[in-house]
């Protein structure tokens, strides 16, 4: 068995058995696509009572390679505000870039990342360039160069 | 990823199995235990210079994707790495007693409460009897162990085929079992016996002394990682078919067979007891059929990436499919015509003028065409003959240098860019 597969396994077994609160399995058919529902707990107002989408594709080199992690707009789950998620639902962090990446993270710790890396904004906007990028961007995202310089997120 | 293999990987033994036992608290054991890049108990661990554990193979795996440790991102080079010997052998030992911990703490009624029934006492004693014969047995074979090594000392007489001897060769204990195979074969390095001082290792080896027979000579030698950019294709080549690997497929994947390779026989040289050539194979078997050049992606997501990738030849892929392009934007004409069809039949006519024998037929298929959306003016079937008719009409229509000035700006646009293409496969992704 492929390790990537083993690895997910053993992620999606724990993840069916326990979750850390706004978190949600919402589908896991196979080892390559998963959609994960997440909320941010605390009380802030841009994100209050709302859900978002999260999808998650695994290459054959995960854990050794992140995933590739986007934002999916749906008719209840709209794309998160914020100034470093695309309105295409492309997210800016260096986590989830080959840079910021490391094995020990996983579908959790992303999760919990994204949840943090909204409740920690305030500002109710979109990346500079939003409307060009969405436009112009047929690169996935692993293959987009972003440069990190926001340290506050 | 078919059912069963999603089946057997939902088996593999996790920590999270303690959760619903009353021994919750030996997940967190558990979990210490456990790589965490593969999340599976550590196979050879390794440390690295900034004290962190990892199987040989996971370290050396991300090693050569980034020179970084996982776990804190310090610099890291794969020659730093050091066996964790302490961590294999709890590894081994928490391994060994895992199925029967685990065992005992599902049975439901195994904690032994003051209002516990006399039935689920005795179960909990039967719990009790099946651990204790084995630990029994293991404290036994500690102490005859120990005892043998000091009898060796005390005095010659008391030799047993499990004890070992120094060669008279070489020096090297050998297990006596094995000196004279030992000498016949040259004094090979016999690495349980010398290298490990500890009692507890010299002990296990001399109990259970299969590995002297099992390994064919020494242990093997790590290989370099070859620097790809200092290497032309041939000699790469060669490399690959010397180690009596395939050596097909592009530039890049020789690469990263050659990768994997090195990789896969380093981790074996680090373990204590390395696999055969032949496992290594099959192992690197796996790795191609999953990851190298017989990596079977289903058709479409192979599709997508292809298109998506940055260094994709847009030009070739609309040279390849023009013909398949042009018929889809015909197709799309047609249907975007039918409904207004009067201003459009003669269009395609006034264009097509090179080749004469050809073009006469054009106007008909449209006369046909246009009975046909008069008879149905909502076009759904294909009909064989009409299937026909419009290809022949394509071909013709497209086969010359001008094409119909209406769509010469789009299929112009489209050679141009590729994208127009991959925009669909683009877009999927993020919003099914």
């Amino acid at each position: 068995m492929a390790f990537a597969t083993k690895r997910l396994g053993k992620e999606l077994k724990k993840l069916h058995e326990s979750l850390p609160p706004g978190i949600e399995l919402v589908s896991a058919e196979d080892f390559q696509d998963w959609l994960l529902d997440i909320r941010v707990l605390d009380a802030n107002p841009l994100y209050l009572n709302q859900t978002y989408r999260l999808k998650f594709k695994f290459s054959a080199q995960y854990p050794i390679e992140p995933p590739e992690v986007v934002f999916v707009n749906t008719k209840d789950r709209p794309i998160p505000m914020h100034p470093h998620i695309y309105s295409n639902g492309i997210i800016c962090l260096d986590l989830l870039g080959s840079q910021g990446w490391t094995p020990i993270q996983n579908v959790e710790s992303i999760c919990m990342s994204l949840q943090s890396m909204l409740t920690g904004n305030s500002k109710n906007e979109r990346p500079e360039g939003d409307q060009q990028f969405v436009a112009n961007n047929r690169r996935r995202p692993r293959d987009i160069d972003f440069y990190y310089h926001d340290n506050t997120v | 990823m078919d059912g069963a293999s999603k089946d057997d990987a939902l088996e593999v033994p996790d920590s999270t199995d303690w959760l619903e036992t009353p021994l919750r608290s030996l997940a967190q054991v558990d979990s210490a235990l456990r790589c965490q890049v593969c999340r599976d108990f550590y196979t050879t661990p390794m440390i690295t210079s900034c004290s962190h554990t990892f199987c040989s193979l996971c370290i050396r795996r991300s090693l050569n994707n980034d020179g970084k440790c996982p776990a804190c991102r310090a610099p890291e080079q794969a020659m730093k790495l050091r066996n964790n010997n302490a961590m294999e052998d709890l590894v081994d030992a928490f391994k060994r007693a895992r199925p029967d911990v685990l065992a005992f703490a599902r049975t439901p009624t195994s904690i032994p409460t003051s209002s516990a029934s006399k039935r689920s006492l005795e179960e909990v004693d039967d719990g009790g009897e099946d651990m204790s014969p084995q630990k029994r047995r293991r404290s036994e074979r500690t102490k005859s162990s120990s005892q043998k090594v000091i009898s060796v000392a005390d005095s010659d007489e008391e030799y047993t085929l499990d004890d070992t001897i120094p060669c008279p060769i070489c020096e090297q204990k050998v297990v006596l079992a094995h000196i004279n195979k030992h000498i016949d074969d040259g004094c090979p390095e016999e690495p349980r016996v010398t290298v490990t001082k500890s009692l507890s290792r010299s002990s296990r080896s001399t109990a259970n002394p299969t590995p002297s027979t099992e390994k064919p000579s020494a242990r093997p030698e790590r290989l370099a990682q070859i620097s790809y950019s200092m290497i032309k294709d041939n000699p790469l080549r060669k490399k690959l078919t010397d180690a009596g690997l395939s050596a097909a497929g592009n530039r890049q994947l020789l690469e990263r067979r050659y990768t994997e390779w090195v990789t896969l026989w380093n981790a074996n040289c680090d373990a204590t007891k390395p696999k055969s050539k032949a496992d290594l194979k099959r192992e690197l078997d796996i790795w191609e059929r999953t990851q190298g050049g017989r990596a079977t992606v289903s058709s479409a997501t192979q599709m997508g990436s292809q298109i998506r990738n940055k260094d994709f030849n847009g030009k070739g892929w609309a040279t390849d499919y023009s013909n398949d392009f042009q018929q889809l934007i015909a197709n799309a004409r047609r249907n975007t015509k039918a409904p207004s069809s009067a201003p459009t039949p003669s269009e395609p006519a006034e264009s097509t003028t090179p080749d004469a024998g050809l073009v006469t037929d054009t106007p008909d298929v449209d006369t046909v065409m246009t009975e046909r959306q008069v008879d149905a003016p909502i076009m759904v079937e294909d009909t064989p003959e009409k299937l026909a008719s419009q290809t022949r009409f394509f071909h013709e229509t497209n086969s010359e240098p001008p094409p119909s000035s209406q769509y010469q700006e789009k299929l112009e646009a489209l050679e141009a860019d590729a994208g127009l293409a991959s925009n669909i496969a683009t877009v999927r992704p993020m919003q099914p």
